[in-house]
C-alpha cells in the first residue's frame, strides 16, 4: 500500500480545490440564485453543497488510499486503484521505456514523490505510483528503468 | 546531386570523421514547400480577412501587417529549410542536420524505422521530384523528412536504408490486391456523412425558424414540402459526391504489394504515395465494416505501426490503409500484415460478451441519448427529438449481440459495433500494457473490461463477467511474460530486495 501520508496530500489538494474553485463558483451561483429563489433556501443549498464537498475531500482520500496498491513482481508492475472506477494495470517490466519521478510543492513539503511509468504505447503514462518516500521513489525508478530487452516496437 | 557542406557546415558527423559527403534538397524544394506552406498559413489566418474588411483604416493596416509578417515567416521558414537541411547515409544510418539558429543533428537507425513513404504531390510530379518520409516510433510525425529530392535518389535512399534493416534482402514485389474505380466509388458512398448533411440542413432550418418564424415560414411556403425533400436529397448527394471524389483522389490506382520485407501500398491521384511497412513492425490491424460497406461485401483494413501517419481529410488512419477489401479476402490480407494470425475471425465463432453487459449497454445508451435529446427538446420546446431516442438502446442491443473476442496463442481478436463494426487484431508479442477496468455499473453487475495497449493504440475487449475478465487478464499476463522472457533474461525484484515494492 501507499505511504499513509498520501491521505494528507490528497486532503490538502481537495481543500485547495474547494477554496480556489468550488467556493467562488458556489458563491457566484448562489448570488444569482438568491435573487430568484430567495436567500434562505439558497444559503441552505449552497451550505449543504460546500459541506458535502468538504466531507468528500476529507473522506474520499482514505477510501482511495485503501484501494491503491502496487506490486513489482518478477515480470511485471501491477497497480490497482480506484474507488468508483476500479483499474488494475499490468506493465511487463521489459516494455518500460522510461520512468519519471515527480514532486509538487506539497509533496516536497511532505517528503513524498510520485513515480510515473511509460511504455511505447503513447504519451499517456501507463501506470503511476504516488505517495512514495523520496528515496524509495528514486530506488524504484532506477530499478525499473534499468531493464533492457525487447520493447515490442 | 549538388553537394554543399563539408566545409561550410561543420557538424557532428564530420567531427566524427565520416567521409560520406552531405547532400542537400533540390532547389525546387523552395517552391514545392513554399506554396503549401503559404496555403497553410493563409488557412490559419482566415480570421484576419473579415477583420480587414470590417475594420477601419488603421486597424486594416495593422491586420495587413500581421498577414504580411506571417507570410514572410512562412517564406523565411521554407528558405531556411532548404538552405540548412543536409543529409547522408553514413555507417548504415541516416543523418540529418537542420536549423539556422538552433542546429539539430538527427541519426536514424534503419532497424528503428517503422515505415517509409515516398510521396509525390502535383508539384513534385511537375518538377520530377519526390518526398521521402521516414517514420520511427512516436507520435510527432515523420522523424526523417526529405521534402524534395530526385526520384532516383528517393528510391536509392529507400533501398539503402531497407538493406540495413534486419530481415531478408529480396526486392521482388508481388501484387496481392488492386482496388478498382467502382470499388473506390463504393467506398466514397459508404463513408459519406449523409446523416450529418441531413442533420445540418434540418438544424439550419430550425435555427432560421427560431430566429425569424416569419422568414422560415415564407421560405418553407416558397419551396414547398417537395422542395424541402429535394433540399435534403441535394445535401445527401453533395456529401456523397464529396466523399466519392475524396476517395478517388486519395486511393486512385491502389495496389497492395508484398515483398520479402513486408507490405507496400501505392495510391493517389494527384499525390502519389508509396508506403512500406516492415513485417515485424505491425502492431495492430483494424478492420472496419460499416453497415453499407458490409452490404456491398467489403471491409477496410488499417495497419498500425508504432509510428504515426498523416491524417486523410483530418481523420486519423493507419500507416497502411486498404479502403475496400472483399470480405472473403479480409482474413487473408490481415494475415499478410500479421503472419502470426492463427484464426480467421470471420469464420471462427468468437466468444460472446457477458449477458449482463446488455443491461449496462442499454442503460448507458438510453442515458446518453436522453442527454442528447433533452437539451434539444428544451431548446426548441418540441418533443420530436425523443422520437429518435429508441435508436440508442436498439443499436446498443445489436452492438452487444455482435460483440466477440478470441484469444489464441499469438493474437487477440476483439469485435464491436453493429452499424460501424470494427474488428481489431493485436499480436501478443507487441503488447505493452494491460488494464482491467470496472465502473460503478460494472461492479454492480460483476462485469470487467480488459483493455490491451500496444504502441499503435489500444483495444478494449467486450464486457465480460468479472471472473472471466480476470482469467483473460491473467492469461494475457502469462503469455506476455513467456514472450518477453524468450527475448531477454529477466531480473527479479522481490519485496525482500526493495521494502516498499509490495502492497
Amino acid at each position: 500500500m501507499l505511504d499513509p501520508r498520501i491521505v494528507q496530500l490528497w486532503r490538502l489538494q481537495a481543500l485547495l480545490r474547494l477554496l480556489i474553485f468550488w467556493l467562488p463558483v458556489t458563491l457566484g451561483v448562489a448570488a444569482v440564485a438568491a435573487a430568484r429563489f430567495g436567500i434562505a433556501p439558497t444559503v441552505i443549498l449552497a451550505g449543504f453543497f460546500l459541506i458535502f464537498q468538504l466531507g468528500l475531500g476529507l473522506g474520499w482520500p482514505v477510501l482511495a488510499w485503501r484501494r491503491y496498491r502496487y506490486s513489482i513482481r518478477e515480470h511485471d508492475l501491477l497497480v490497482e486503484k480506484g474507488v468508483l472506477f476500479r483499474n488494475t494495470v499490468s506493465v511487463p517490466l521489459q516494455r518500460i521505456q522510461h520512468v519519471d519521478t515527480r514532486q509538487g510543492p506539497i509533496e516536497r513539503w511532505l517528503g513524498l514523490s510520485s513515480l510515473v511509468v511509460y511504455t511505447a504505447a503513447g504519451l499517456n503514462a501507463d501506470a503511476s505510483i504516488p505517495g512514495l518516500e523520496e528515496g524509495d521513489a528514486l530506488h524504484l525508478r532506477d530499478q525499473l528503468a534499468r531493464r533492457g530487452g525487447d520493447d515490442g516496437v | 546531386m549538388r553537394c554543399i557542406c563539408a566545409t561550410s557546415w561543420p557538424v557532428v558527423g564530420e567531427m566524427m570523421g565520416s567521409e560520406v559527403p552531405w547532400r542537400s534538397l533540390q532547389p525546387a524544394s523552395v517552391l514545392i514547400n513554399l506554396l503549401p506552406d503559404l496555403g497553410r498559413t493563409a488557412r490559419q489566418l482566415w480570421w484576419l480577412l473579415p477583420a480587414m474588411v470590417v475594420g477601419g483604416g488603421f486597424q486594416r493596416i495593422v491586420d495587413f501587417g500581421f498577414l504580411l509578417f506571417f507570410l514572410a515567416m512562412s517564406f523565411f521558414r521554407t528558405i531556411t529549410h532548404y538552405m540548412t537541411l543536409r543529409y547522408r547515409v553514413s555507417g548504415g544510418r541516416l543523418e540529418l542536420v537542420e536549423g539556422l539558429f538552433f542546429r539539430q543533428h538527427r541519426l536514424i537507425d534503419p532497424a528503428r524505422i517503422q515505415n517509409m513513404e515516398v510521396v509525390r504531390n502535383i508539384f513534385h510530379r511537375m518538377a520530377g521530384l519526390a518526398e521521402l518520409r521516414i517514420d520511427t516510433a512516436g507520435e510527432g510525425g515523420a522523424e526523417g523528412l526529405l521534402s524534395a529530392i530526385s526520384i532516383a535518389e528517393a528510391n536509392q535512399l529507400r533501398a539503402e536504408l531497407a538493406n540495413h534493416q534486419p530481415g531478408p534482402t529480396a526486392q521482388e514485389e508481388e501484387e496481392e490486391l488492386r482496388t478498382g474505380f467502382l470499388e473506390l466509388l463504393a467506398y466514397g458512398f459508404s463513408s459519406a456523412r449523409s446523416g450529418a448533411a441531413v442533420v445540418a440542413v434540418s438544424v439550419g432550418y430550425e435555427l432560421l425558424f427560431q430566429f425569424s418564424p416569419q422568414m422560415a415560414g415564407d421560405a418553407a411556403a416558397r419551396i414547398g414540402s417537395m422542395g424541402m425533400v429535394g433540399l435534403l436529397l441535394v445535401a445527401v448527394a453533395g456529401s456523397t459526391l464529396v466523399s466519392a471524389l475524396t476517395s478517388i483522389r486519395s486511393f486512385w490506382g491502389l495496389r497492395l504489394l508484398k515483398t520479402a520485407r513486408g507490405l507496400v501500398t501505392e495510391a493517389g491521384l494527384f499525390t502519389r504515395s508509396r508506403v512500406e511497412v516492415p513485417q515485424g513492425k505491425v502492431q495492430l490491424v483494424r478492420i472496419d465494416e460499416p453497415l453499407v460497406r458490409r452490404i456491398f461485401g467489403y471491409g477496410t483494413i488499417q495497419v498500425e505501426t508504432a509510428g504515426s501517419s498523416a491524417p486523410i481529410e483530418g481523420e486519423a488512419r493507419g500507416e497502411l490503409m486498404l479502403p475496400m477489401v472483399p470480405k472473403a479476402a479480409l482474413a487473408w490480407v490481415a494475415s499478410l500484415a500479421l503472419p502470426a494470425l492463427d484464426i480467421d475471425p470471420w469464420k471462427a465463432t468468437l466468444r460472446p460478451a457477458a449477458p449482463r453487459a446488455l443491461l449496462r449497454a442499454l442503460l448507458g445508451a438510453g442515458l446518453r441519448w436522453a442527454l442528447i435529446c433533452l437539451p434539444i427538446a428544451i431548446a426548441f420546446r418540441d418533443p420530436t427529438p425523443f422520437f429518435f431516442w429508441p435508436i440508442g438502446p436498439i443499436s446498443a442491443f445489436f452492438d452487444w449481440r455482435r460483440q466477440g473476442w478470441y484469444l489464441t496463442e499469438s493474437v487477440i481478436v476483439s469485435r464491436r459495433g453493429f452499424f460501424r463494426r470494427q474488428t481489431s487484431i493485436i499480436s501478443l508479442e507487441k503488447l505493452q500494457a494491460l488494464r482491467l477496468e470496472q465502473g460503478p455499473l460494472m461492479q454492480l453487475n460483476r462485469l470487467g473490461r480488459v483493455v490491451v495497449r500496444v504502441a499503435g493504440g489500444e483495444v478494449a475487449l467486450p464486457d465480460l463477467h468479472l471472473d472471466e475478465a480476470s482469467q483473460v487478464f491473467e492469461k494475457l499476463q502469462e503469455k506476455t511474460t513467456q514472450r518477453t522472457n524468450q527475448t531477454a533474461p529477466n531480473i527479479a525484484i522481490t519485496s525482500e530486495s526493495t521494502p516498499t515494492t509490495t502492497a
